[in-house]
């Protein structure tokens, strides 16, 4: 990986993240698209653990809505969070869940409300992508891969985050799921016409699976 | 600001500061209940803890007060004051509170440990701090605070059906008059010998479900580590009851 400056740019609520790793700076603005190709998981995994408050920051590595990082008391990252969301590549849903708790419990979490307000919109985006609305009583155990990122992307969605990131997330699919997969980001635009999408890969990894 | 590490980046529970930063990490976070998830997640472990033990709990207790009830009749005779001294004593004060513990360690101890320690292994407790969900809220505090009204409620109804089973099991095999017992049994009930009981569930609970919390939200990340985490628990929340048992006991002596 060749190294990068780190930088404490991107102070401004215009600029979503900016984050200035070794081998992975980058910047997201909003209503615009980022791909971030890393050479490999590990990588990425350092990627997305920052991105998320899951590792140490030092100071300059992550801006995030104007604020540095490693400036942010544990609630206000948590805060932060919120305005994220994540299709991770195996999709990051909760296996004592249903599938419907899964949908709703970020939404009712960071609303306080019960889920109902979240029912008309989570069923349109199963229709949307094609979705069997049984899915909703399974256990996340039970799902296909392409499903568990699609539920996963439904989750992220009902919370009308600022930024949505996608995490390989057409690793793994068939060719008939990649191109359901595809529309992910055009109904994300859709609902969040200001939102940003951060698509995270793994070089080769994305190589093989287009070739 | 201080470089975070790891622990307390997305933690605020480090497997250095032990059962006591759990528990002060999970009351800082009472207002997780203001969302529903919380709630949710409460309503569910007052079903598998509470609901659910009812039955096993309902039968150790009536085998309990019936051999209590049986093994004083037969050294004593029918001697229905001390037979229901002794059934106060053991029962309520001890017995009580002592087994519905240890029915809840063994049923929603190992049960709470392995499903953190799967959550934490597979990345689920990550996903929900990504996800900007609190997870010590979440998980940690519904957990706790079931667990612990479970172990109060279950005493009492342990005590309720010991007492009750084994004087209706006695008059039905040793021919002793219920009604005798029963009357000795009110004449001598003291509410605070009940309130002693349930103070003594309460922290019971407390710690069954700290030392359960604890040890699932800090396993190391195999697979393999979850046996050792449960029984860890297990005998550490044993172990810790029957001290605090001790001690309790040693108290009351004292007064």
């Amino acid at each position: 990986m060749s190294p990068s400056t780190p930088t404490a740019a991107c102070r401004s609520e215009e600029c979503l993240v900016a984050c200035a790793l070794d081998g992975a700076a980058f910047e997201l603005r909003p209503g615009t698209t980022r791909e971030v190709r890393l050479a490999t998981p590990e990588d990425k995994a350092r990627v997305m653990d920052t991105l998320f408050g899951l590792r140490p920051v030092r100071p300059g590595e992550l801006s995030l809505f104007g604020r540095d990082a490693a400036d942010l008391a544990p609630d206000e990252r948590l805060a932060l969070n919120r305005r994220l969301a994540a299709v991770f590549a195996e999709g990051g849903l909760i296996s004592n869940l249903k599938v419907w708790e899964n949908l709703v419990l970020p939404a009712c979490w960071a609303s306080r409300t019960g889920p109902s307000p979240f029912e008309a919109e989570a069923l349109e985006l199963f229709d949307d992508l094609g979705l069997d609305a049984d899915l909703a009583g399974r256990l996340p155990s039970r799902l296909t891969c392409f499903e568990r990122k699609a539920i996963a992307f439904v989750r992220g969605l009902l919370t009308h985050p600022d930024a949505m990131v996608f995490d390989s997330v057409l690793e793994h699919l068939s060719e008939e799921e990649r191109r359901r997969a595809a529309r992910f980001e055009e109904l994300f635009r859709a609902r969040c016409m200001r939102g940003a999408i951060l698509r995270i890969e793994v070089a080769h990894a994305r190589a093989g699976h287009h070739a | 600001m201080a470089t975070p590490t790891r622990d307390n980046a997305f933690n605020p529970i480090s497997r250095q500061d032990g059962y006591y930063s759990l528990l002060m990490a999970a009351a800082k976070r009472g207002s997780a209940f203001r969302a529903w998830p919380t709630r949710a997640v409460l309503m569910k472990q007052i079903y598998f803890t509470g609901v659910q033990a009812v039955l096993p709990v309902a039968l150790l207790a009536m085998i309990t007060g019936t051999l209590v009830i049986s093994e004083m009749t037969s050294v004593l005779g029918i001697n229905t004051a001390f037979t229901t001294k002794v059934l106060l004593w053991i029962v309520i004060r001890e017995l009580g509170p002592l087994l519905a513990a240890i029915v809840i360690i063994a049923r929603s101890s190992t049960a709470i440990i392995a499903e953190l320690a799967l959550m934490r292994i597979n990345g689920e407790i990550s996903a929900l701090y990504a996800m900007g969900v609190d997870p010590t809220g979440y998980l940690l505090v519904p957990r706790l605070i079931g667990v612990t009204l479970c172990v109060a409620i279950l005493s009492i109804y342990f005590i309720a059906t010991a007492t009750l089973g084994g004087m209706l099991m006695s008059a039905l095999f040793q021919a002793v008059p219920v009604y005798r017992l029963a009357d000795q049994f009110l004449a001598m009930a003291n509410p605070w010998e009940l309130g002693y009981a349930v103070l003594k569930s309460t922290v019971f609970g407390v710690v069954i479900a700290t030392v359960a919390c604890y040890h699932g939200w800090n396993v190391s990340q195999s697979v393999n580590a979850i046996p050792q985490v449960v029984t860890q628990g297990v005998m550490r929340s044993i172990f810790l009851v029957f001290l605090l048992d001790a001690l309790f006991a040693y108290a009351l002596f004292r007064l």
